[in-house]
């Protein structure tokens, strides 16, 4: 009786160690990588770096044109996904009343947010560099981003809505409301955070991608604002891998680690937005 | 048979003038293969309150459910045989479903408001009746009145709605089905989630609505029938044991089934 207490007990620890040693590896990993993205890019950063435009391929100067740049994409690619994850979620929600659709729909939205993300780049390069002769162009990109993260953005609001109980569509259909007054005034208040928090997450992560933009909306070096829609544009990620490729000099590599810095903290400042928003929409709903 | 779909095609006479608010003949209802009612036929008064009662999984909810279709939202739900609600069939009778249910009003077992105030929640069903501001708060008034819930409420309308006690909830619940002045009301155990003191304050509140609507409650609670009903029906097992007044049920029914029930709350079908 006394051995089975002790084994037990022991069991209850070392699964707890197990537990244990598991956070402290993915604090540990994290801590390592942003602690060396903090203190070696921490150097960089300055006014000037920040708001100068790039000079002798970014060995000095700043990365203004590069943040402006990322931040016109991604917000234009929020413009285009808003209402695409929107339609399709609120499509799934109230109008598929067909499981196996509702099903292979929700499968394929999965499937897609696992594509690798260099699979976009290639599909923007073939359709619509090659085939619509759009050139290299920031608005292309912005489709193409905004592909990207359409999956992650219509999961979040479907789900939302799917948590929304049952009851409270059935008392709206009760008061006589049609399924458009029951999404308007029932399904949008309680479920809108979830499009918000899975746009900024999606956004988060597009801001942060090369592979999708580099070979259709993106130019190394020597672009400023675009004045037309089918413009590249410079944005952080092609500036860091540009400046990784001159590691060589150490003004580079200190640049590149600063626009490091820089992404990480604009990565962060979307992931915490979505965490606010999320905390703020949800009591709101409810309220 | 009926299912989610809306037959608009029917040259069906009404089964009766509106003396009766409701009608049924031969209903059964399913959920996909399972019949869980079959073969109801019932006739219940444009006033007075009468009360489903029976065991759980009897199909009284599913009655109910129907008379508003509110049971099309449910996936696989179907039914066969005719209802008439109001004098009208209830499928090819009312093409636009909300036109039913702004007439046939229902409040649900767990009180559920929604997010905003109070005055939202009222407000919500009112706005396909395109009344004036000032009518508007007039009838929201008068609704909350009825529903015994003014003079709580009437100095924190703008608070959200969701800070109200469960009672008050299931109370606001009411009002706002009254507030679309409904012919027919529908409750699904409107007291079974809510403490003894609102309970009895709703069902006060159900006895002086049922002089002038028509009111169908499904209840589990054998005293609370006695007290409020005018008409009493006894379903189990997805049939009609026994109907009639409350006079007859509760001191002469016929039925040894009806009988056990009523008095012990119990039944072996």
């Amino acid at each position: 009786m006394f051995d089975e207490f002790n084994i037990r007990h022991a069991q209850e620890r070392g699964f707890a160690l197990l537990l244990r040693a598991s956070l402290f590896t993915c604090g540990a990993i994290l801590f390592f990588l942003l602690g060396s993205i903090v203190v070696k890019g921490i150097g960089a950063l300055s006014l000037e770096f920040l708001f100068m435009p790039a000079k002798d391929f970014g060995r000095s100067g700043g990365i203004f044109y590069q943040i402006f740049g990322s931040l016109m994409m991604v917000t234009a690619a929020a413009a285009i996904v808003l209402p695409l994850a929107l339609g399709t979620a609120l499509f799934q929600i109230s109008y598929n009343s067909r499981p196996e659709v509702k099903y292979l729909l929700e499968q394929s939205l999965y499937a897609l947010n696992a594509i690798p993300s260099i699979t976009y780049g290639i599909f923007g390069l073939i359709v619509f560099v090659n085939v619509l002769n759009t050139g290299i162009s920031w608005f292309v990109g912005s489709i193409i981003l905004a592909i990207m993260i359409l999956p992650t953005a219509t999961l979040s609001t479907y789900q939302a809505m799917s948590a929304i109980p049952k009851i409270y569509h059935e008392n709206a259909a009760a008061l006589g409301l049609n399924k458009s007054q029951i999404i308007r005034r029932v399904t949008l208040p309680q479920s809108f955070h979830g499009l918000v928090t899975g746009l900024l997450i999606g956004l988060a992560r597009a801001i942060g991608e090369t592979a999708p933009i580099m070979f259709i909306a993106t130019a190394f070096s020597g672009v400023t604002v675009p004045q037309s829609l089918v413009e590249p544009v410079s944005t952080l990620p092609t500036h860091i891998l540009e400046l990784a490729q001159q590691s060589t000099d150490p003004q580079a590599l200190q640049n590149a680690w600063g626009a490091s810095l820089v992404l990480v903290i604009l990565v962060a400042g979307f992931s915490g937005l979505a965490l606010f928003f999320r905390s703020r929409l949800i009591s709101a709903g409810h309220k | 048979m009926f299912g989610g779909k809306l037959s608009l095609v029917s040259n069906k006479p009404s089964l009766g003038a509106e003396v009766y608010a409701i009608r049924m003949e031969g209903f059964s209802a399913y959920y996909g293969e399972n019949c869980i009612v079959s073969d109801i036929t019932l006739n219940l008064p444009n006033k007075g309150v009468t009360s489903l009662v029976g065991p759980s999984g009897t199909g009284k909810s599913t009655i109910l459910r129907w008379l508003n279709r509110i049971n099309e939202e449910t996936e696989h739900a179907s039914f066969s045989g005719d209802i008439d609600v109001l004098g009208r069939d209830v499928m090819s009778g009312y093409p636009d479903v909300t036109e039913l249910r702004r007439r046939v009003g229902m409040v649900f077992q767990q009180p559920c408001v929604f997010p905003g105030s109070i005055y939202d929640n009222m407000l919500i069903g009112l706005r396909s009746r395109k009344l004036s501001k000032a009518d508007a708060k007039s009838v929201i008034a008068e609704s909350l009145k009825s529903a015994s819930l003014w003079d709580e409420v009437s100095h924190r309308l703008s608070e959200p709605a969701a800070a109200l006690s469960l009672g008050q909830q299931q109370r606001l619940c009411l009002a706002r089905a009254l507030v679309l002045e409904p012919e027919v009301l529908l409750l699904d155990e409107p007291t079974a989630s809510i403490d003894p003191v609102s309970s009895r304050a709703i069902e006060d509140l159900v006895i002086s609505l049922g002089r002038r609507m028509a009111i169908v409650m499904v209840t589990h609670n054998i005293g609370q029938a006695k007290r409020i009903s005018d008409h009493v029906i006894f379903l189990c097992d997805g049939k009609i044991v026994e109907q009639g007044s409350r006079a007859h049920m509760f001191s002469m029914c016929s039925s040894e089934k009806t009988r056990t029930y009523i008095t012990e709350e119990f039944c072996d079908c």
